[in-house]
């Protein structure tokens, strides 16, 4: 190393300059400010939830399945089954079942309203019988067969002090009889409910009961079934005077 | 005690600055601006002008800031920072001139001072130099660069750089009154 360089060096280096007020001021102007910097973040993430969500709200509206497809039926071969049934009994069945042993059409919902519409045309004592047949297995083992809930029970009650009512006394069953009935099957549904008791209407109960309306069910399935019996039982009588 | 030391540090402040902190930011300009006016002065006569360059280099400085790897010190990637701003500067306003014949025929020209020895007088010497000249023996002498280096940077043979130094350091040295100090080893560098 040069003296004469060294020497400049040392001098030169020694330098200090004061810039003006302004210099930071125009430095900071052209630099990206950490506020910028954080609502532009803030945008993006913004714009990058908005895209998710349209992708997973078009994803969900594709998937959601057209309405308007029809069931498909579909037809399974299943084999005959041995069940121990009272001759007399399976020679009804045949006539009001005329189903073939080898080919069953399988379709959910509407099969099984059929079932019980044509069950319940038959006297009492034979739907109890077929009642039990539904629920045998292929192998010949009974199934645990479903209680029926409280509505249809009543439902049932109802139905048969109507046809005692209509046995005991020749003359047709009034509305107003028909109606007293009704209304009884529904307070013994609701004490039944705990809804009301010996000191009176439990509040809890009501609440509970409230809150199950919202839902709208109950009411619903009490006088869907008491009405659906009703009716059919009418049409039954009806068809017998004729 | 701890604490207060690793707020003040430099590295603290430089990670803060990558982040935009501008207290950071303006703290590492607060602490190396005077000395890089100082190094913006040596290359340009105009200190307002100067100013603008060291304005240009900080900017830059902030902006590619996660470009340095604290392997150096800040302060010398600093300074390369603002000599390039200093060198593209001057280019774009065309000082530099590298025509010998030129170069050998602009006046040389007498400065007097009270304190030979002062910064002031030795920058009057040096901006007395002829931009080329002027160039070539900042980057050599007071950086430190090679002639290889700076032959890049200002686009000129090495030969030329080599020259142009030995020009430079003779017109001072006569200027200054320093003729004595290495005439021996002027040919070498």
């Amino acid at each position: 190393m040069e003296k004469f360089d060294k020497l400049m060096r040392e001098k030169l280096e020694e330098r200090q300059i004061k810039p003006s007020n302004q210099a930071w001021e125009r430095i900071s102007e052209q630099l990206p400010s950490e506020k910028k910097q954080h609502r532009a973040s803030k945008y993006i993430l913004m714009l990058a939830a908005c895209f998710i969500g349209l992708i997973v709200l078009t994803f969900a509206f594709w998937n959601s399945g057209d309405p308007n497809i029809e069931p498909i039926n579909e037809v399974v071969d299943t084999p005959a089954t041995q069940i121990d049934v009272k001759p007399e009994l399976q020679e009804k069945i045949a006539k009001e079942l005329p189903l073939d042993n080898e080919a069953i059409l399988i379709e959910s919902a509407p099969k099984v309203a059929d079932k019980r519409e044509t069950i319940e045309a038959l006297p009492k004592e034979e739907i109890e019988d077929i009642n039990t047949l539904a629920f045998v297995k292929e192998n010949g083992e009974l199934l645990e067969q479903p209680t029926l809930d409280a509505i249809e029970l009543k439902a049932k009650e109802v139905l048969d002090a109507v046809e005692k009512l209509e046995r005991s006394s020749d003359v047709a069953v009034t509305d107003a009889e028909i109606d007293e009935l009704l209304r009884a099957a529904q307070r013994e549904i609701f004490v039944e409910k705990n809804i009301i008791s010996e000191e009176g209407v439990d509040a809890m109960a009501l609440l509970n009961e409230v809150e199950q309306e919202i839902d709208g069910t109950f009411r619903d399935q009490i006088f869907d079934a008491l009405k659906d019996g009703y009716l059919k039982l009418r049409t039954a009588v009806a068809d017998r005077n004729n | 005690m701890k604490v207060i030391r690793l707020q003040h540090n430099d590295k603290y402040r430089i990670k803060k600055a990558l982040k935009n902190d501008a207290l950071a930011q303006k703290a590492l300009y607060e602490k190396y601006s005077p000395k890089m006016l100082g190094v913006c002065r040596q290359y340009i006569k105009d200190v307002h002008f100067a100013e603008d360059v060291m304005v240009e280099g900080f900017v830059k400085v902030f902006k590619k800031l996660d470009g340095f790897r604290f392997q150096g010190s800040f302060e010398g990637w600093v300074r390369r920072i603002m000599v390039n701003e200093c060198i593209s500067y001057l280019r774009k306003k065309q000082f530099v001139v590298y025509d010998e014949t030129v170069l050998e025929r602009s006046p040389v020209q007498t400065l007097e001072a009270d304190e030979p020895w002062e910064v002031d007088f030795i920058q009057q010497h040096i901006d007395a130099l002829p931009e080329g000249y002027k160039m070539v023996f900042l980057l050599h002498a007071i950086e430190g660069y090679r002639h290889e280096e700076i032959a890049k940077m200002l686009k000129i043979s090495e030969g030329t750089s080599k020259s142009q130094l030995f020009k430079a350091r003779r017109q001072l040295q006569d200027s200054l009154g320093l003729k004595g100090i290495d005439a021996s080893k002027r040919g070498r560098s």
